[in-house]
Order: C-alpha cells, then structure tokens, then sequence
C-alpha cells in the first residue's frame, strides 16, 4: 500500500473580483462579487514508499496547493488523503516530525543570523540529538559544498547558496517524505543541475519519498521516473514523461521547407498547420494518412526540404494543457 | 533533547536578532523621551496657572511622576509584533510554523520577550534612576511591598498587551490590509492604558467604564501603585483583576486563533 494515498482531493478558494480603475475600486466598497477558484478539482493517485514523483503543471494549475495540503497547511474542501498513517491536516506532532516541505520562494531562515542559527533551531524543533543532529549536518553541508557559508549571515547569501542552506534546514530531521515546491526557481542552470543531482542522490540513499513540483521540465525529466501532470486542478497524465507522446502517436508532425510562396489554404487539406510563413510550414497530420499525404506533397509543391518527426514531449505537455482547457470552458 | 529546548532556542536566536538592531532601540528610547518632555512641561504650566494644588486628585509631583513612568511603563511593556504576524499571515510565511512541529503562540512569546530582553534590562534600569531622583527631589519614600508589587503588576500588563495584540493579529485572516486596524488599535491602547495621560482626567463616568476594559492595566494601574495613589487592598485586587484578564485574553486569543487557522488560504509559492 503507498505511503501517501490521496483520494478526491478538492479544494476551492473564495476570492472577490475587481475590475480595473478606481471607480470599481469604490463600486467593490459597497458590493463585492463573490468567486469561487476550484484550485483542486477531485484528484487520486497514491505514492510508494522510495519513489519519486514530479508534478508538472503551468503556473496556477493547482500543484502546490495539492502540496499544501499534504503537509497540512490547508484543509481541502472534500476529500481524502493520507500520508504515512496521518491526515495531514489534523497536524499531528508525530507527523510533522518525519516529512518536510520546502518551498523556494518561502525561507524559513532567520534573514539576519548565519545560517548554522536556524539550523541549529531546527534540531530543537525537531528535539535531534546532538550527535545525529552532527552527522546530518557534516553529511548535508559536504554534499551541497557549503560548509564554508554556515557562518555567514543568510542575507549576504546568493539565492543559489541560500537555496542548499534551505534544503539543509528541511533535511537535518532526516524526513520520511519530503515534499519540494519549486526548488530551482530563480537559480542559474549549474545550481539548478547541482541541486537535482544532489536530490537524486539523496533519494537513492535515503529511500525517502520525494514529491517534486516544478514548471522546469529538465527537473522533472531529469529527477522522476513518474510523472503528474496537473492542470487546471485535474490529472491529466500520471506516468512516465517520455511516454507523454503516446496519448498522441496517432499524429505526426512533417516540417516542409519550399523554394517558392505556398500558401497557407493550399495546405490546410492535408492537416493542421501549426506554423506558416510562406517559405516555411508546419503541420501535423494522422498516422495513417502520411504516405498517402506525403507524396502528394512533394508531387505538388516546391519542396526544397521534407521532415517527418514525432511530436516533442513539451509539444505533447502543451496540448495536455489545452486539451483540458477546452474541456473545461465547455463545462462552464 | 527536550521538547522546551526549541522555545529556550527561539528566545535566544530573537535576542541575537535583536542584536543587529541597536541602533533602532536607541532611537525608539529618545523619540519616546519627546513626548514625556512635552508632557512634563505642559503640567508645569497647567499647575503653576492652577490655584489648586491639587488636580484630578495628582499633586504636582505625583503628576511628573506619573508622565514620565508611564512613559517608561508603556515601553516596556510595548508590543510591536502584530505586523510580523500580520505578514505571516498575509505572504503565507505561517505555513512552515503549521508544517515544523512547534506551537506559534509559544515561538511567539520566545521570539518576542528574546527581542525585549535587552531593551527590557535598559528601560529597567532607567526606571530604577528614574525613581532614585524622584525620591531625592520630593523626598518621597516608594518602599520595598510597593515597588514588589509594582513590577508584578507590569509582568502582568506585559501578558495582557502581548495577548491583546495576539489576539488582534489573528484579524490578518479575515482582512488582508490590516494596518489601518493595528495602527487604530495601538493608538486606542495607548490612550487607554493610561499612557498618555493619567485616566482619571476623562471623569468619572469614563473611567468607570474604563474599568471594565483591560486596557487600564496595562499601565495606568502599575504607575498608580508606585505613585502611591492606590491603598493597598486596592493594589491587591487590581493583582487579582489583572490575573483575570491574562486567563480571559487566552481563551480569546486560543479562540481567534482557531477559527483563523482554518480559513488560513497559505498564499504564494
């Protein structure tokens, strides 16, 4: 059974509307419109023990406020979940004591103090003992090669260095589960590729569960051999990214280049023209009719330059997205 | 490691923060001083043009008495914490003290009285020079049960102010912009407890009222008793008041803080 089991998981938010300028400003004075978010629309999945899971999504899409709730910082509206053998939002002592949460853009470290300070906090709240509280440290510090800035007060830190003290600070209590929200936001790509390395291998050692939010594709392709993929507060993809495509293999995408003008009506026929500049055109088109498609093409256009390809991953995640919008609006 | 360890961690980190902000505590010191000045003069004025020796039921050196200690009194048992709260709650910095297993009401009080601790020593030590130049220049005598009960009255209204402001804050759930509010209510409490001028000058039906409220506690009822107005059995059950209200302002506080906690909305990355 998974160490983390979420069942129908909703959460909505209440928010009022206000249109641009100050006449609205004061018209929202008097009578505010009321509108509910569905943040979270019913999501399942459950988790094993060791593994590690991406949430791939575009921003507002709902993957951190599904982390929130699993550590308990929110009350979903409906539903279930459970981490080890804790609901989460019951906020239990004894399950706070085994995961973590770490959010990049949040810091839980003292701005004006070295950062040893606000680790040395986090033993005590976390009641370590000194010598496992050492040993974690020398481990982590050694690891993410920041032994030399302990003693340095965080605000003279560069968000790369401060990102590894944060990761320390989450990680001393040694979590069963931690859950990572946007961990590389901000960060040049060499302390983006460090901190994923150093997640990858300190997944492997602990056999900790890791849930990895991100809208960094590298992170996810590179990290989790799962991934979710969240939009609009639905799964729309649980599985393995690499395999995104196969929800679309029954597509093509051929990239022509011409000698001359062709224009855009003269290839509509053939299929869906992603791209179009006269000399150039992208299409995608069905498995089934790219022979036939494709040598009447070539028969009929100046073609200078003929490719067929598969449809790229990001390519695939995009239409993922879209896909479901649509579905959604048509709800509304 | 015992649980404690975190909160005795708290204070102590609080107080090394507190550290890199000297200079603002001694700005904080001389900008209060201005307003005791001004008030030190005004009553000068008021009772040398007064045929009366007596006014509100203050002799003249019971008034200066009373202007500069609760100028002291107030800062020391002054808040200041409900905008750290406030944006908390408002930029979603809450969420890690609902995720770390540590209680907020009580990283609260570590971090605040560890923030007080130095600016506490010093304003204590100003009151004590303050009271042996009171007592050369009029010749009064405070005496030792009145100055033990003196303090014991300011822990007190410490606990009071702390849990009033506590309580405020937790208004950040429900509002968002809730400076406008602080500002009004750190004003009010600053003119209530007595800090500005002594109560019983807004008359008796006021002050009957205000009776009622906790805010007198704070600091009108401690300088009363170092300055001798109050017998002694009234400094007694002002004690028993005082208790009263730290008890109540818990339930309260406990109580706006529940119900905030669950429409917390943790906003933000």
């Amino acid at each position: 059974m998974g160490i983390i089991r979420v069942e129908q998981l909703c959460k909505s938010f209440e928010y009022y509307e206000k249109e641009l300028g100050f006449k609205h400003s004061l018209k929202n004075l008097l009578r505010r419109k009321m509108m509910v978010k569905e943040a979270v629309r019913g999501i399942s999945f459950e988790i094993e023990q060791g593994e590690m899971v991406g949430f791939l999504g575009p921003n507002g899409s709902g993957k951190t406020t599904t982390l929130k709730m699993l550590s308990g910082i929110l009350y979903p509206t409906s539903g279930a979940a459970q981490v080890f053998d804790y609901v989460p939002w019951e906020r239990k002592k004894d399950f706070k004591m085994q995961f973590s949460i770490v959010m990049g853009q949040k810091s839980q470290l003292w701005w004006d103090l070295p950062a040893n300070e606000s680790l040395y906090l986090n033993k005590c709240i976390y009641e370590l003992e000194d010598k496992a509280y050492t040993t974690a440290l020398a481990e982590l510090t050694e690891l993410l090669d920041v032994k030399d800035l302990l003693n340095i007060q965080v605000r003279r830190l560069s968000l790369g260095e401060r990102m590894k003290m944060e990761l320390i600070a989450s990680l001393i209590h040694r979590p069963k589960v931690i859950f990572l929200d946007e961990p590389t936001i901000g960060l040049d790509l060499i302390s983006q590729k460090r901190i994923r390395e150093f997640l990858k291998y300190y997944n492997q050692q602990t056999k900790s569960t890791i849930i990895l939010t991100s809208h960094y594709m590298a992170d996810i392709e590179d990290l989790c051999k799962r991934t979710i993929i969240i939009n609009q507060g639905n799964i729309v993809y649980d599985g393995d990214l690499r395999r995104v495509n196969e929800l679309f293999n029954a597509k093509k995408i051929i990239k022509l280049q011409f000698t001359d003008e062709v224009p855009r009506q003269a290839l509509a026929g053939f299929g869906e023209v992603l791209e179009h500049d006269g000399m150039n055109a992208v299409l995608e088109i069905d498995k089934q009719d790219l022979q036939r498609y494709s040598k009447l093409m070539l028969d009929r256009f100046p073609i200078l330059d003929f490719n067929i390809e598969d449809i790229p991953v990001e390519q695939g995640i995009e239409s993922l997205y879209q896909r479901d919008g649509v579905r959604h609006e048509s709800l509304a | 490691m015992k649980a404690w360890h975190k909160y005795r961690r708290t204070y102590m980190l609080a107080f090394q923060n507190a550290m890199e902000y000297r200079a603002d505590f001694l700005l904080s010191i001389i900008s209060g001083s201005f307003i005791v000045i001004v008030q030190c003069f005004l009553w000068t004025a008021v009772f040398s043009s007064s045929p009366n020796d007596v006014i509100n039921g203050y002799t003249y050196s019971q008034m200066i008495i009373y202007s500069v200690l609760s100028g002291v009194v107030s800062k020391l048992v002054s808040a200041g914490f409900e905008g750290e709260i406030a944006n908390d709650i408002k930029t979603g910095g809450l969420s890690k003290f609902i995720a770390q297993p540590i209680n907020y009401f009580w990283y609260r009080i570590c971090s605040f009285f560890g923030g007080k601790t130095v600016q506490m020593g010093i304003v204590l030590l100003m009151l004590v020079v303050m009271m042996i130049i009171f007592a050369q220049m009029w010749e009064i005598q405070f005496g030792v049960m009145r100055t033990v009960f003196f303090l014991a009255s300011i822990v007190f209204g410490l606990l009071i102010n702390f849990l009033l402001f506590y309580s405020i804050s937790a208004l950040a759930f429900v509002v968002t912009e809730v400076w406008g509010v602080f500002i009004a209510f750190s004003q009010g409490v600053y003119m209530l407890s007595g800090a500005v001028f002594p109560l019983n000058i807004f008359g008796d039906a006021a002050t009957g009222v205000f009776s009622l409220l906790p805010f007198q506690y704070i600091v009108f009822f401690p300088v009363n008793i170092i300055n001798g107005n109050l017998a002694s059995d009234a400094i007694v059950s002002g004690l028993m008041i005082q208790a009263g209200w730290v008890i109540a302002l818990i339930f309260i506080a406990k109580l706006c803080w529940a119900s905030g906690m669950r429409k917390y909305v943790a906003v933000g990355g």
